[in-house]
């Protein structure tokens, strides 16, 4: 188990890098997509900083809060790039101030010494129906180009597979997380979902960059 | 999730978060699967109907060049069969040998020669007219029609009328050009196919639209056979009244009335305010 534990955790890292790495090379423009860079950025450095504090200070749970709230904070950002709607732009506005509140609330309650399942759920609730809402009207607009020709389609995919996948992992978290074995299956399902999500958003970054590649006659032109 | 949390016993944690899992999971992917395959259908079914719009617009280019070919044709037949002849004939009778015949007889020739020149005038002022009628062009879409009927009716076979409601100004001249070949061809429609003693056009204005209906007592065709006609390769004239339907952003329908006793087309045409010229 450990080494499968060990095994995963570098693909992991790997995984994590992928996306950033990606970005970078190929110099991607797309506003929404620098969101989610900076998202993935997020996730790398918490994934190492969070695990030292833990260890080492016994803040992580705390730490893990500001993340979550800063998490959602470019989520929310990212949804309102994307989905073209004005009404529904300014109805994540009032979300984003909601779930701070909560959040504040939740780490008054609990002190901050206990994972915070209450925000992340809120958070994958609001994630999962923001990428229905996504996909079905992004069917209605490209209504002549395949939906998966577009890099939001994929990286809106990674977070609802993430954030479904996850959910009743992060739900009782709070109360099973101290448990020895329910933390293995934590790990091991985070890990699995992590990994799928960032393999998700570099194939993301990959479409962009297709997207933005002259077509084949005129690039063998300039050969 | 206090919910999920304060209901669930130690023992089922791993039950629920495995079947909770799974069932999310599940219900994600097959959301996404359907998204994509729904619009693949849909992009299908749209690349279809594209090949059946391509497919109807070829056969109608194809009809309207056959009907120009035609057309070339019917005017090159009348100039070659019935104007060169009667030119060739005018120029006998001025030949170089005129100043050799005696007066009587060059007046005689002169004579003979200035009627068929008046008649090959005549010829093809018709040919042109036929072309392009200058009453159209000067006195408008109302006056034509009234030429047009009033010509038909002088035939004697068939009872041909028509009334304007509502035209004080006049259409773009080239609308009017474009439901003048409409009627025209309606008509040699009729006069060809239907065997019909009447025809009647009105023409009235209503809610921005410009409305010619044109009722006859022959035999008729109804709006699914004008349909069939278009798509196959028969119905030359139909398929230019279909071609020029479109050009003028209109509506044409086929029907018979609900009396029964006559067929009726109606032709409906948008027209916006800034499109009348006084």
């Amino acid at each position: 188990m450990s080494r499968l534990i060990l095994l995963l955790g570098i693909t992991l890292l790997i995984a994590s890098i992928t996306p950033v790495v990606l970005f970078l090379i190929y110099k991607i423009r797309d506003v929404g997509l620098r969101v989610i860079f900076y998202i993935a950025i997020l996730s790398l450095v918490s994934d190492l900083v969070i695990g030292l504090l833990a260890s080492l200070f016994d803040v992580g749970f705390a730490a893990l809060r500001v993340y979550t709230i800063i998490e959602f904070l470019l989520l929310v950002r990212y949804f309102k790039i994307i989905i073209e709607h004005q009404r529904t732009k300014r109805l994540y506005d009032s979300t984003a101030l909601i779930f701070v509140i909560i959040s504040m609330i939740d780490f008054f309650i609990t002190k901050g010494h206990s994972f915070d399942s209450i925000p992340v759920g809120i958070q994958g609730l609001v994630v999962i129906v923001s990428c229905i809402y996504y996909l079905f009207f992004s069917i209605q607009k490209h209504e002549n180009s395949l939906v998966h020709s577009s890099p939001h389609f994929w990286v809106v995919i990674a977070l609802l597979i993430y954030f479904s996948g996850t959910f009743f992992l992060f739900a009782l978290s709070q109360q099973y997380l101290k448990d020895s074995s329910f933390s293995s299956t934590y790990r091991l399902l985070n890990m699995i979902f992590s990994i799928l999500k960032n393999v998700l958003l570099a194939v993301a970054i990959i479409v962009a960059k297709n997207n933005t590649l002259p077509p084949p006659v005129m690039r063998n032109a300039t050969d | 999730m206090i919910f999920l949390q304060a209901s669930t016993n130690p023992s089922n944690v791993s039950t629920v978060l495995y079947f909770g899992t799974l069932g999310m999971l599940v219900l994600a992917i097959g959301l996404v699967i359907f998204i994509v395959f729904h619009q693949r259908r849909v992009i299908r079914y749209q690349t279809q109907l594209q090949k059946l719009e391509e497919e109807q617009q070829k056969i109608l280019l194809n009809a309207s060049i056959r009907w120009q070919e035609e057309e070339r044709q019917r005017i090159a037949a009348d100039l070659h069969d019935d104007a060169g002849p009667l030119l060739a004939t005018a120029r006998l009778y001025l030949n170089e040998n005129l100043v050799h015949q005696d007066i009587n007889t060059q007046l005689q020739s002169i004579y003979n020669a200035k009627q068929i020149i008046d008649d090959t005038i005549q010829l093809i002022r018709n040919i042109s007219h036929s072309l392009m009628p200058p009453t159209l062009k000067n006195f408008g879409l109302e006056s034509a029609v009234n030429d047009l009927f009033q010509k038909i009716s002088g035939s004697g076979s068939v009872n041909a009328s028509c009334r304007f409601h509502d035209y004080r100004q006049r259409l773009r001249p080239e609308q009017e050009l474009l439901i003048f070949r409409v009627i025209q061809e309606l008509v040699n429609n009729i006069l060809k196919h239907s065997g019909s003693s009447f025809i009647h056009v009105t023409q009235n204005y209503s809610e921005d639209k410009f409305f010619i209906r044109l009722h006859h007592d022959g035999r008729g065709i109804t709006q699914n056979d004008f349909d069939r006609l278009n798509k196959s390769t028969f119905g030359l004239g139909l398929k230019n009244i279909q071609s020029r339907i479109k050009v003028l952003q209109a509506r044409i329908s086929f029907e018979k009335d609900m009396s029964q006793t006559y067929y009726k087309v109606t032709v409906e045409i948008p027209v916006e305010e800034y499109e009348m010229v006084s």
